[in-house]
């Protein structure tokens, strides 16, 4: 039988209807072995036997096993539907926590794996453990308890066919799990190419704009056809074993459910059975194997569970340290900080080891109610500034503060209640523009989404489209322009209205009229309160308060513009030839 | 709900599938009429001797043990054969099947899949495909069984009296109603349990990419309350389809327990009245229960059809669905080297509406230009004005509606899109890199190139600084959508794909040059010198690119309002004007 302990520790809480399932089914088992011991009855009656137990008369015999079979009836829908809610149960309930889990760990987790992975666990992975708990679990409880009970009534009758079925039932049982070992590393096998092929299609599907751009949709389709192919093998060299184990299972089976009952025969023709027994022990016989017949049927489910619960376990286990999940509920009334300022003490991170510090000893201080510009080269460290204020990674070392109040692992929330963020990689959810919108507060009336987008101008524009707020972004925002899709998200951050915002600027997908209007917008967004902005734009830049140059994860300088221009090179070179264009024409 | 059909039907599309397997088939359904046919002839065998005990007849007790011995074995060998040949036709066919559907989706996409999310059409890849082994591998024989053995057994049992048939052939007919009276329930249920799987699929996905916004907005709530409405709706849809199926699957067992019965007692009364010798009673009684193995078996797995067949639902679709564009060209192009010119006659466009949606607003009206090699036009034009659609209409991702795109006066639908597309490099707005290295992310847009020539590509891109800091440089394998990259670098890698392809028509889509004037100073070399020699069309924001190109085109709404120089425009096109607006006249909003 399959189990393990990961598959008992996935019952905590659910241990009532757990045993209920097993408990039902059980029963119906062992009405059918009733059934067969009430037809072995008949037999013996119409063999001559006058009375057997309490029944004196043949029809009293036929009513019992008619009752028997209506219970029968009756039960086998109860047990469906508990055996059903029990499932749904249990899958909720870790898919919650899985779901928890991953919101716990953020991008940090996510970044590093693929998002086919991460889908395949939640939802193919938990379904397998649905199949476990309330098909193959029960199979398996009510096959041993009834077997037990048989075997013991067999053996009262003779040991040595009493000794065949137990064999019998024994190597069934055992069986499995032995074979398991053997074959985990197949199972294994099976599952990370299952996964790693929908990761593969899924990125192909999601990229497939790029693929035919360059003509390369054809060899990608090859491949897939390919790694189609590998996936294939790997699932008939898991089945192989798989299917060796069925032979052995079969072999159990035959030799508990026909040769018993040959054994039987043979002891009885020799002497050591009486006659009235043998009819009992022909008809016991099967009712003892007739689940395990079913048991087998079930087997896949058993393994699939199995392997399941390892994957599960592996992603429930993971380390968390520092959740980006607060476990107090969210409060979206954010408070209005005493003292919003941003300050960065001597921070230093890395993603991981081996790429070696994006961020050194990083050092500066945005007053509250002030706005700082970061700019530099692409890969200077200006993103991950953004990420860690957010609060989506530790630091290394360093402190990170808001309003006075370091960072930690503790008060992660305090980062996200103060902060709204424009990403430069915003991502649209499927559904409509309101609802995107609405993320900004959840419980925003239509009125102040409108505000919201008037804000961030991009209002004209949705009452433009047929059906205004309500229409559906489709997956990823396809459907909307780079510059759209930006607007969107700053209308977020309008409706939120920290008292910290985040703004990292690829403005220059917008055309120049919107792009005024945006940084007007962000302006206006950015009066009173504390703004971090990833500058691109000159005018952004000119009009900071403070502006950091941002140089392979150092801080090579900061000023006003004034400043930096007549003392920093670097800035000069950077502003360079925007400040030439603007001087042709200040001509 | 619309597109369904008959049960009859999708087993024939089902099957079609199987063509060239015609010997697997052969074997597996033979296999496993053997491997049915064995504990029938085993419990015959075992309960003849059991029959044989009790007369007193102890002769061929051993005889029989041994044979019953030797049939347990071979039930055994035959399990595996059984196994063995089903399913590995059944994961050939699979297999087959999974390559159609992607190939099938890489001809929709993008056009046909807009409203469709990725992740529901990879479950019907995934998922569906799967749920299509049971068919393939079980379904087949168990109903070719489900028909032979009772059939043989019901020949044998009549060979003893035809009352036994007569008494359990009733029941054997009711026993196939059963799927039948509720196949319309099954399929839809299994429809829905299906769809709803589809979709907490995609939920997981869209939550999963957009992590980011889901954090920083405290939105965790309200996503996993959608979440778990999505697993709600899954959880209605399984519940409801458990029970028609439990309830199914007891009607069958209750009729098969009364059937059984039926037969003991028909036997019983038989032998009592002396028509059949006490020898065979306990065979008889075994057959009786026997024949029906088979049948409940098949039946067993048609409480299941529902889903089956919804499975088959979504990958039937699927595979009948047609693209919006399709590939019909014949005559391909012919670059030698020569002179390129692409042409807009009088284009206009429309984005196809959504199923039982109303009609979208025209995008393109009666656009009319065009632009040669060693020449750059520039696009200019609100967000939304159309000027992205401009590139996918190049690229064929959808056609024109009206007017014609022309490249040396072919219409570019009278070429192979293969061939269309090796003449066009778009540099797009939103870059798509693949989860692999940099290098075979470079590769994409030329298979055959050498390090040598990458790397040369990355040097004009101005990509081969960073990447050379990356922690394997170009081996370096990059995130899923190339996540760990900053914009600006992998706006640098597309350009170099750029000049890897080397096609004689470039579009230059929206390109945000990131930043630091630097590096934009970097990019726009790098862009003129992949300009030199090509046909460019430039969709443009940054005054620096718009400056640089040869003509202009403005457009508002649609349509085309001003054609020229730069000087040109701004002299006599008062919208021009107001899209490059007062960004030099007066610098500072306050």
């Amino acid at each position: 039988m399959f189990v393990n302990r990961h598959l008992i520790a996935f019952v905590k809480g659910f241990e009532k209807k757990i045993i209920e399932t097993c408990a039902l089914q059980l029963f119906i088992t062992l009405l059918a072995s009733m059934v067969s011991l009430g037809i072995a009855f008949g037999v013996r009656m119409i063999q001559g036997e006058t009375r057997i137990l309490i029944f004196a008369e043949f029809w009293q015999v036929f009513l019992f096993i008619a009752v028997v079979i209506v219970a029968r009836y009756v039960l086998a829908q109860v047990k469906a539907v508990v055996s059903e809610q029990c499932g749904l149960a249990i899958k909720t309930s870790l898919r919650d926590s899985l779901l928890k889990k991953i919101f716990s760990l953020g991008p940090a987790y996510t970044s590093q794996r693929r998002t086919g992975d991460i889908t395949s666990t939640i939802s193919t992975m938990v379904e397998f453990l649905n199949e476990y708990y309330t098909i193959y679990l029960p199979a398996a409880v009510s096959s041993i308890i009834n077997a037990s009970i048989i075997i013991s009534i067999i053996a009262s009758f003779n040991s040595l066919a009493a000794v065949v079925c137990f064999v019998s039932s024994a190597g069934l049982l055992i069986c499995p799990m032995v074979f398991y070992f053997l074959m985990r590393k197949r199972g294994a096998e099976e599952m990370r190419m299952h996964a790693q092929y929908y990761s593969d299609c899924l990125d192909s599907v999601q990229g497939i704009t790029t693929l035919k751009a360059f003509n390369a949709n054809a060899r990608q389709k090859q491949m897939i056809h390919k790694k189609g192919e590998q996936l294939r093998q790997a699932i008939m060299g898991h089945l192989r074993i798989t299917m060796l184990e069925t032979f052995v299972l079969q072999l159990f089976a035959g030799l508990g459910s026909a040769f018993s009952i040959a054994v039987a025969a043979y002891q009885t023709a020799i002497g050591n059975m009486a006659q009235e027994d043998l009819v009992y022990a022909l008809f016991l016989i099967g009712a003892c194997f007739v689940p395990f017949y079913a048991l087998i049927s079930a087997w896949h489910f058993g393994y699939r569970g199995v392997t399941a619960s390892y994957r599960i376990k592996k992603t429930i286990d993971e380390p968390v340290t520092r959740s980006l999940l607060s476990e107090t509920g969210i409060n979206h009334q954010t408070k209005t900080c005493v003292s919003g300022d941003i300050s960065f003490d001597h921070v230093c991170f890395a993603y991981n080891e081996l790429d070696g510090d994006v961020l050194k000893k990083v050092s500066f201080f945005v007053p509250y109610q002030t706005t700082t510009a970061l700019v530099g080269a692409s890969g200077s460290g200006k993103s991950t500034i953004a990420s860690l204020l957010a609060g989506f990674y530790a630091v290394r070392d360093g402190v990170i503060s808001i309003g006075g109040i370091a960072l930690s692992a503790q008060n992660v929330s305090l980062a996200q209640e103060q902060i709204g963020v424009v990403w430069q990689d915003c991502h649209m959810f499927y559904g409509t523009v309101e609802d995107n919108i609405r993320i900004g507060k959840p419980d925003a009336t239509k009125e102040e989404i409108v505000q919201a987008g008037k804000q961030a101008n991009i209002h004209d524009f949705i009452d433009s489209l047929p059906e205004g707020y309500h229409t559906m972004i489709g997956e990823r925002g396809m459907r909307f322009s780079g510059g759209e899709r930006q607007r969107i998200a700053l209308a977020r951050v309008f409706l939120r209205n920290p008292p910290i915002v985040i703004l990292d600027e690829a403005t220059s997908s917008l055309d120049r009229k919107n792009e005024i209007a945006i940084q007007d917008a962000f302006a206006r967004l950015s009066r009173g309160k504390t703004a971090l902005v990833i500058a691109h734009r000159l005018g952004t830049i000119q009009n900071a308060d403070q502006i950091i140059i941002m140089d392979t994860g150092r801080v090579h300088a900061k000023g006003t513009h004034e400043e930096l221009t007549h003392t920093v090179s670097v800035y000069r070179k950077l502003m360079g030839s925007q400040m030439k264009v603007g001087q042709a024409y200040e001509e | 709900m619309k597109n369904e059909k008959p049960r009859i039907k999708y087993a024939f599309a089902l099957t079609k599938h199987i063509k060239g397997f015609g010997v697997y088939l052969f074997f597996a359904v033979l296999f496993n009429l053997i491997y049915k046919l064995l504990p029938l002839i085993t419990a015959l065998v075992t309960s003849y001797l059991v029959g044989s005990v009790l007369m007193g007849n102890h002769a061929e007790v051993i005889h029989l043990m041994t044979i019953a011995g030797v049939l347990v074995l071979l039930m055994g060998a035959f399990s595996y054969l059984d196994l063995l040949v089903g399913h590995d036709m059944a994961y050939r066919i699979l297999t087959k099947l999974r390559d159609k559907c992607y190939d099938k989706l890489d001809e929709l996409a993008p056009a046909a899949l807009m409203d469709k999310r990725s992740g529901d059409m990879i479950s019907i890849i995934l998922n569906d495909v799967e749920t299509l082994e049971w068919y393939y591998a079980h379904t087949i024989s168990q109903i070719i069984v489900a028909v032979m053995v009772p059939t043989a057994a019901l020949v044998f049992m009549g060979i003893f009296s035809w009352a036994l048939p007569v008494v359990i052939l009733p029941f054997i007919a009711l026993l196939i109603m059963i799927p039948k009276h509720s196949s319309h329930h099954s399929d839809s249920q299994g429809a829905q349990v299906r769809q709803t799987t589809g979709k907490l699929s995609a939920i997981i996905v869209d939550g999963v990419q957009g992590i980011k916004d889901i954090i920083s907005f405290q939105w965790q709530q309200e996503y996993f309350s959608r979440f778990f409405q999505a697993n709600a709706e899954y959880s209605g849809a399984s519940m409801t389809y458990a029970k028609r199926r439990a309830n199914e699957n007891r009607r069958i067992i209750l009729l098969i327990e009364v059937a059984t019965l039926a037969a003991y007692i028909t036997a019983t009364t038989l032998v009592g009245y002396g028509s059949i010798s006490p020898l065979w009673l306990m065979p008889l009684f075994v057959l009786s229960a026997a024949i029906f193995s088979p049948i409940f078996e098949a039946l067993n797995m048609s409480t299941n059809y529902g889903l089956i067949f919804g499975a088959a639902q979504r990958v039937l679709n699927l595979l009948e669905k047609e693209p919006l564009v399709s590939d019909n060209g014949k005559t391909r192009f012919d670059y030698d080297g020569k002179d390129i010119v692409v042409q807009f006659r009088n284009v206009s466009f429309t984005y196809p509406a959504e199923e039982s949606k109303d009609q979208n607003p025209p995008v393109l009206r009666n656009i009319d230009f065009s632009f040669r090699t060693g020449e750059t036009l520039a696009l200019v034009g609100a967000s939304g004005s159309g000027k992205t659609t401009v590139a996918r209409l190049l690229q064929r991702f959808w056609d024109v509606n009206s007017g014609s795109i022309c490249i040396n006066s072919m219409d570019i639908r009278e070429t192979p899109l293969e061939s269309l597309r090796e003449i066009v490099t778009v540099v797009p707005q939103d870059v798509y890199l693949f989860n692999v290295n940099v290098a075979e992310n470079l590769r994409l847009s030329c298979p055959g190139a050498t390090d040598e020539e990458i790397r040369a590509a990355a040097k004009k891109a101005r990509a081969d600084c960073f990447i050379k800091q990356l922690p394997e440089g170009y081996d370096t394998i990059i995130g899923e959508r190339g996540l760990r990259l900053s914009g600006g670098e992998k706006q640098r890698l597309s350009i170099a794909q750029a000049f890897l392809k080397g096609s004689p028509v470039l579009v230059l889509d929206e390109i945000s040059a990131s930043l630091d004037s630097e590096n934009e100073r970097l990019i726009n070399q790098a862009i003129q010198s992949l300009k030199k020699r090509r046909a460019t069309l430039v969709i443009a924001h940054r005054i620096s690119i718009i400056r640089s190109a040869d003509r202009i085109v403005a457009i508002k709404d649609g349509r085309i309002v001003g054609k020229g120089t730069y000087e040109e425009l701004m002299k006599n096109c008062p919208y021009f004007r107001t899209l490059i607006g007062e960004e030099f006249n007066g610098k500072s909003e306050n």
